[in-house]
């Protein structure tokens, strides 16, 4: 049932999740609810490209092989035209859609999903996504080995893996409802300053959802959001407060996955595999173990474009929210 | 809500204040180390002016920065450096040394032409352009002086 921007969902469970990552998430807090590490960045492949497309190609046949009837997969990461996504999925004989939606991929790919089950045409849906440090820092910052040092409000990618397979089959997560965000800009130009600019749509995805569902603020357990940062999430929950809410139990993924005393990685981790990481790793775990009954999980995405940010365009987000229950 | 009038709160809520303490900070770190690194260089002046003449030493101190400054590069040291000497790792030649071989890494497995040689220059390509056409210009201004 749809309700402006936010639709409810009837018989959606999430059944199966797999999380790959690297080094420098198994040195962070929530190293222990990870299902496999890789140590080398390479992932014993010739390039940083290849590495992450094998991450990919793993997680989602590690997740085919828990489920044979898959009949759909939909994947995005941050690469050009998609690559680590396309590339994955080549010859593995299944439905593919790939999408972008930079560091919310996952939640769009979970909603995009829900709404192919509820349609009853579909059974069982991998959903999936990737990032690698080194490719996105080529691709939307300077080399890798480049000694301009990095900007205080910068984050870092996160390097992984991680998937789900969303079923009509019952288990114990059951998705909810989603709100389906809106391109924001607030003419804010810094491609360092990612928080900033994705604050503006997980504030507006928020209040949309909980106007368009009529839910009060106490509804849910804990409302996580995908890679605001330190800088992000301190102006989420200022506006939130501003805008008459108030949120009990805020936490933000890229402050999760990463301990930013110890770990050199500035403002916390970004990314779309950092949101990934930390919703199947981590908070479904505890989901399970009965920490958390309700949560909303905000992905947040800075839609990033080099040639327009260059030409002083301004760089929009967006923000897609879906709530989780047990 | 209506969006329209939640813009004007996002763009107030998001306003960023530049950090002058943090930037008083970087300079005197950039000074600090910048002169560390111009030490060295007339350090290596005055080894090669045992050898050589003054202005052949002076290329050779170049040229030797230029080595230690790809050679940090490859083995993955100079971005550390960066993080603590600030433009200190920029302005000097090893930092031209840098950004060419750091771009040169990134493409490597693209091919030789394609990958290394299309963009070598792509970050260190802006001093090149700004050193040639400054180069034209001076030359010009100071013909007409001499005129």
């Amino acid at each position: 049932m749809r309700k402006n921007n936010s639709i409810t969902f009837d018989n959606i469970f999430i059944k199966d999740t797999f999380t790959i990552a690297s080094k420098k998430e198994s040195e962070g807090p929530i190293f222990s609810y990870f299902d496999e590490i890789i140590e080398d960045n390479y992932n014993n492949e010739e390039s940083f490209e290849m590495a992450e497309v094998e991450l990919l190609k793993k997680c989602i046949n590690k997740l085919i092989n828990k489920n044979k009837k898959i009949d759909l997969i939909i994947s995005g990461d941050l690469n050009e035209s998609n690559m680590s996504s396309n590339y994955a999925n080549i010859n593995n004989d299944i439905p593919f859609i790939g999408i972008y939606g930079a560091c919310s991929t996952i939640i769009e790919a979970i909603i995009i999903g829900s709404c192919f089950i509820q349609s009853k045409n579909f059974d069982n849906i991998i959903c999936a996504t990737s990032s690698h440090n080194s490719n996105t820092e080529k691709l939307f910052r300077y080399p890798i080995e480049y000694g301009l040092p990095k900007n205080k409000n910068q984050t870092y990618t996160a390097t992984g893996a991680a998937g789900c397979i969303i079923s009509n089959e019952i288990s114990s997560i059951k998705v909810c409802c989603a709100t389906i965000g809106k391109v924001l800009d607030v003419d804010l130009k810094d491609p360092n300053d990612f928080g900033r600019i994705m604050v503006s749509s997980a504030i507006e995805t928020y209040i949309n959802h909980m106007e368009n569902l009529n839910l009060s603020d106490n509804y849910y357990d804990l409302v996580i959001t995908g890679d605001l940062s330190k800088v992000g999430s301190e102006l989420f929950i200022k506006g939130i407060n501003e805008l008459g809410h108030n949120i009990k139990n805020y936490n933000d993924c890229g402050l999760i996955i990463y301990d930013r005393d110890i770990q050199d990685v500035n403002m916390g981790g970004s990314g779309c595999a950092t949101i990934a990481l930390v919703m199947f790793g981590y908070i479904i775990k505890l989901m399970k173990e009965n920490q958390y009954k309700k949560v909303l999980i905000i992905g947040t995405g800075a839609l990033i474009n080099k040639v327009l940010t260059l030409q002083n365009k301004g760089i929009p987000s967006i923000s897609y929210a879906i709530g989780i229950e047990i | 809500m209506i969006y329209i009038n939640n813009l004007k709160f996002y763009k107030k809520l998001t306003i960023k204040k530049h950090d002058h303490k943090e930037s008083i900070k970087n300079i005197l770190l950039s000074f600090i180390f910048g002169g560390i690194v111009s030490l060295i260089g007339e350090i290596f002046i005055n080894i090669f002016n045992i050898y050589f003449d003054l202005k052949t030493s002076q290329i050779l101190m170049s040229f030797t920065i230029i080595i230690i400054g790809v050679i940090m590069t490859g083995f993955g040291v100079y971005d550390k450096f960066g993080k603590i000497a600030y433009s200190a790792a920029i302005i000097p030649i090893s930092g031209f040394a840098n950004s060419t071989s750091s771009s040169a890494m990134d493409h490597k497995k693209e091919g030789f032409f394609l990958g290394i040689c299309a963009n070598l220059l792509k970050l260190s390509g802006i001093v090149i352009s700004i050193a040639a056409v400054f180069g034209v210009l001076l030359g010009i201004i100071k013909y007409l002086i001499n005129l």
